[in-house]
């Protein structure tokens, strides 16, 4: 089985097989880059993530093994073509898997499973955060998540009258 | 890569008890674009209109979705002084210069568009350079000069435009513009580069506006989609003829993707050679057709239509008229290789075994024209089936709509050909319903339509009567071996079903992932209802038809 070395921000090296790490759109980019500069067809590609740390790429190839036979998403995928909706895709294990991470965590994901091209994984991660910010009033999402409010004169109320006249389309 | 360390994604929101201090702007989690693209992209227009009033970085990152995602609904309400329109043009002249109008879309109904109307002119003289999307609907026009300023000069930015129902008066005081009574062609109109999408409901009266179709493809040379409801079939055959002329001379131009033709009355007609040709020859990359086949058309001339199109084919919906005869081997050996969803409506097939031609098909619709009854398969397309399917592997089809009554028999074949269905709507009764429960496990969306299915069927729980007492069975499959549905909705043509408060309690209310529940019952106690709507992972309930809505309306929620 061809192999591939996924090495974290902090040094931690992961040897996963390249049918795995190619469901990651970035991964499989530098797995054939590697191929096309490298004169040994057998050698093993060794691929630094400078901005993933051990813990959280950990948990992307542990997503990614779950999901190794799942039918892969192009990134631009239109949801009424197929079972592109992250909460048609979402199963049981995803529930379980993202239960007892808290918010900081969710966050390393998504920028993670965003710089790895990995679309089930950022889909279901960013429907988390939003159950956690809507619903919730203007005062409510700043005070729960520390956000000021910097606008100026009357922006606020610029907005407030823009918003009056939105309906859904 | 903007990357946020682990000590500084704490946020008081999940952990209670983190510190205090101001998060370090550059390196809050919520203040990081990529990440909140990706949020804001799933929410709805309620909440971006609250998430664009946290802070400036919040409202830059959350507007554009909100304007792609909401419009402005204006109207003319008779006998108002303050009408919409003209609460919303005392808006934008508050406004400093016309490209802050912040809205992109726009619908507008029963305005009267005339020239001696002051304040309509200066209504579209303002707000129309701001217009991506705009729908009229039931709007009245007089003078073909003002139909020319909505479409092409007052709206130089559209994108999509859609005239719905309108009517067209000669002048001021002239008569109604009827079918076929075109003005002559204009040359001059401004050309809108702009314009993907065209949409034209001719309605009852089935006029659309009274432009030649020279003019207007003339005017919109980069259109993807093109949809006519409703209009006089000479009308689409002139339309046809005027973009085979202007595909002739540049073939860049006018290629559409998304055709809706033929569509109302023509149903009951014939597709001739000579108009097929017309299409047949436009060579469009078409993803997306829509169209009445006509009740007489041959199986030669479908044939040819198909086999021009299928390779790039992804969504066919195609509407046969009643009483037609079903055509003979659909769809004639051709295959479709990008296909992904068919509706076929009426008698387009006598069996199933088109599925064979169709690799990608995933969603698939046999139905009747809408609220029509009886829903009897027109012809035995189950059965018919059988010989083809028995050796062939299985399909990969996850949503089917079959509008017609099957047996038990039936539904027994459909589960061995099409095992991977995620989402259902079909006509079931209590056996049945328990051999899909059985079956198709994985169900996440079941639409059942008529009154069959009971409480028996929902809970499993039936009163039988054993000499002189009555013994409460249980049979193992109900709605509970479903864990995966998250819909669950029952329609029978606006009268209740029999489920009562039973299915309430041994069937929805176990069903922890159902989100979205729409029943019609009358048997259904306010109890029944408290019950569901206390219910927290319930998102939407509502009662299905309306016919019932008095009586339940003030449970509903979502």
């Amino acid at each position: 089985m061809a192999l591939v070395r996924v090495i974290s921000s902090d040094g931690a090296a992961f040897l996963v097989s390249q049918r795995l790490a190619k469901r990651s759109g970035k991964l499989k980019t530098e797995i054939e880059t590697f191929r096309k500069s490298s004169d040994n067809s057998e050698a093993q590609p060794e691929i630094r993530i400078v901005t993933i740390r051990a813990e959280i790429l950990r948990l992307v190839l542990q997503w990614l093994q779950q999901h190794q036979n799942d039918p892969v998403l192009p990134a631009n995928q239109n949801e009424q073509d197929g079972r592109g909706d992250a909460e048609m895709g979402q199963s049981q294990w995803d529930r379980d898997f993202l239960a007892p991470m808290d918010l900081g965590i969710v966050m390393e994901l998504i920028l993670a499973a965003n710089h790895l091209e990995v679309k089930g994984l950022l889909d279901i991660t960013c429907k988390l955060v939003e159950s956690k910010i809507t619903g919730r009033t203007v005062d409510e999402i700043r005070t729960a998540f520390k956000l000021k409010s910097d606008f100026k004169g009357n922006e606020e109320e610029q907005t407030r009258l823009e918003n009056r006249w939105c309906v859904e389309n | 890569m903007e990357s946020a360390g682990r000590d500084d994604c704490k946020c008081s929101e999940l952990g209670g008890q983190e510190e205090d201090a101001e998060l370090d702007e550059e390196r809050h989690p919520l203040l990081n674009s990529v990440i909140l693209r990706n949020i804001f992209r799933h929410c709805k227009v309620k909440d971006l209109k609250k998430l664009r009033q946290v802070c400036t970085l919040w409202y830059e990152l959350a507007s554009p979705y909100l304007q792609q995602e909401s419009k402005v609904v204006l109207q003319e309400e008779l006998f108002r002084e303050e009408t919409s329109i003209k609460k919303f043009l005392n808006y934008v002249e508050d406004l400093d210069e016309a490209e802050k109008i912040f809205i992109r879309n726009f619908k507008i109904s029963l305005l009267t568009v005339a020239r001696n109307n002051e304040m309509i002119v200066k209504f579209w003289e303002k707000v129309g350079p701001s217009m991506e999307s705009l729908e009229m609907s039931l709007c009245r026009f007089t003078g073909v000069e003002m139909v020319r300023n909505v479409m092409f000069k007052w709206t130089p930015n559209l994108k999509r435009f859609c005239m719905r129902d309108c009517t067209f008066y000669k002048d001021v005081e002239g008569c109604c513009i009827v079918e076929n009574e075109l003005a002559e062609t204009d040359c001059c109109v401004p050309i809108n580069r702009h314009l993907i999408s065209l949409e034209f409901y001719g309605g009852e009266s089935r006029v659309g506006p009274p432009l030649t179709w020279t003019e207007v493809v003339t005017a919109f040379p980069n259109l993807k989609q093109l949809l006519l409801y409703n209009l006089n079939p000479k009308g689409v055959t002139d339309l046809l003829t005027e973009m085979g002329k202007i595909r002739n001379k540049d073939s860049t131009k006018l290629n559409i993707e998304k055709l809706n033709i033929f569509n109302g009355d023509f149903a009951f007609g014939q597709l001739t050679g000579p108009t097929a040709h017309l299409l047949m020859d436009l060579k469009l990359p078409i993803t997306n057709l829509n169209m009445d086949v006509g009740m007489n058309t041959s199986d030669l001339i479908m044939a040819s239509i198909l086999k021009t199109y299928c390779n790039t084919l992804r969504h066919l919906t195609m509407y046969r008229g009643p009483f037609a005869i079903p055509f003979i081997k659909f769809p004639f050996d051709i295959t479709f290789p990008e296909l992904i969803s068919l509706e076929l409506a009426e008698s387009v097939t006598g069996d199933f075994n088109f599925v064979l031609f169709t690799p990608k098909l995933q969603k698939l619709s046999i139905c009747e024209s809408p609220d029509s009854e009886p829903p009897i398969l027109p012809t035995d397309m189950i059965t018919n089936t059988e010989p083809v399917f028995k050796n062939s592997l299985p399909i990969h089809l996850h949503q089917l709509r079959l509008d017609y009554d099957c047996s038990l028999g039936d539904v027994r074949k459909l589960v061995r050909w099409f095992p991977e269905i995620k989402s259902l709507r079909m006509y079931l009764d209590n056996e049945s319903f328990r051999l899909v429960c059985g079956e198709w496990k994985d169900l996440e969306e079941l639409e059942i339509l008529g009154d069959k299915v009971t409480d028996d069927g929902i809970t499993g729980l039936s009163l039988t009567s054993n000499s002189s007492q009555y013994v409460l069975t249980k049979n193992s499959l109900s709605i509970r071996s479903l864990q995966s549905l998250r819909v669950f909705i029952m329609k029978n043509y606006g009268m209740s079903t029999s489920i009562s408060d039973l299915s309430v309690t041994h069937g929805f209310l176990l069903m922890h992932r159902l989100n979205h529940l729409e029943l019609c019952s009358g048997l259904i106690t306010d109890e029944g209802w408290k019950h569901l709507r206390a219910l927290p992972s319930l998102g939407v309930l509502r009662p299905s038809d309306g016919a019932w809505e008095s009586q339940c309306s003030s449970f509903s929620k979502g």
